[in-house]
């Protein structure tokens, strides 16, 4: 009598050594290769950005006719933006061939320069933006009116 | 404090809970079922087969509880086998030379039963779609399942399923007893 293809079928995996799983080659690494390619992406679509933000900013301010604040504004952005693709080429040079501990271990070190440059950088690019924002409504066209908007009337005391 | 980032990556994505062991190596069956469905040689399984693993890990964070793990795996499985095997065809169409005669395919002896190697060249005979579906009845899985899983209609699967059949029981014909 003819097998239906049901009892082929369970008769065949009756036998365990039938489903050994073959051995995964190098998932881990890949794993971490993977993890690393969704940050840098994350990465360069921030630094994009920051170069179309700076950009925009600089054409908006000085349609808003504050100057001033749109250059601090844009050479603040554009340092950041330098900066952070130099950032970015240093972690394109992590070598893909270094065994997964290695790679990550590579990227981790690569993270804590980043953030250690950046907060480094941001001491002086906060109060620069400030600085430049307060100028550029100081020296505006209709300074008076945005100062008096801000602060309040000038006091006799002035 | 020295490696906090390092650990942070490690434990939340690779080392602390292995993925593979917890959410992998339960349901290798159907996926082992399934690979060799779609390769006629040991290489190209292991390839199939480590290529699923990683885009189930992947994909993890997609999964919806709406379905159960397994039907998220065994669709994972079968759409990554169905988009291998065009990969491979258009490849092969692509590299194609017309000077070399067409070699028949390599045959997998994967299994020490017989009548399964014989089954398994009936069912690498069969559409793409069609392996995936004839593998998931043989796996029990309901009607419905299956339609989930290969992103069918559940009424048409009854029927796609007795047509198979009976292609499998001509391709068979006489070979097994």
């Amino acid at each position: 009598m003819e097998k239906s293809i049901e009892q082929i079928w369970k008769a065949g995996f009756l036998d365990s050594k039938a489903l050994i799983s073959p051995k995964v080659n190098d998932l881990y690494t890949r794993k971490s290769e993977h993890i690393i390619e969704k940050f840098k992406r994350m990465f360069r679509f921030n630094l994009k950005a920051i170069a179309v933000g700076g950009i925009m900013g600089l054409g908006g301010l000085f349609m808003l006719k504050l100057p001033i604040t749109g250059i601090t504004f844009f050479i603040t952005l554009a340092v950041v933006f330098i900066v952070n693709k130099r950032e970015l080429d240093d972690l394109e040079k992590v070598d893909k061939c270094l065994s997964s501990y290695d790679y990550l271990k590579s990227f981790d070190n690569w993270m804590k320069d980043q953030v250690s440059m950046n907060a480094r950088m941001a001491k002086f690019y906060y109060p620069f933006i400030f600085l430049g924002a307060s100028m550029g409504l100081w020296f505006s066209v209709h300074g008076p009116w945005q100062y008096e908007f801000l602060f309040g009337p000038p006091t006799s005391d002035w | 404090m020295g490696r906090s980032g390092l650990w942070i990556i490690s434990s939340r994505h690779l080392l602390s809970s292995d993925f593979y062991t917890a959410f992998i190596l339960p349901y290798a069956g159907i996926i082992i079922k399934l690979c060799r469905a779609y390769t006629n040689s040991q290489e190209d399984f292991e390839d199939y087969y480590q290529e699923v693993c990683l885009q189930i890990w992947k994909s993890r964070n997609n999964f919806k509880e709406a379905s159960a793990w397994s039907t998220w795996v065994y669709r994972i499985s079968l759409n990554v086998c169905l988009t291998l095997l065009k990969k491979h065809k258009r490849a092969k169409e692509h590299f194609a030379s017309d000077y070399l005669p067409d070699l028949p395919a390599e045959e997998t002896r994967a299994f020490d039963d017989e009548a399964l190697n014989l089954l398994y060249q009936a069912i690498r005979q069969l559409s793409e779609i069609d392996r995936g579906v004839i593998l998931l009845y043989l796996e029990e899985k309901s009607y419905q399942e299956i339609a989930d899983i290969t992103g069918t209609n559940a009424n048409n699967i009854g029927v796609r399923v007795n047509r198979i059949k009976e292609k499998l029981r001509k391709l068979l014909d006489g070979k097994i007893n």
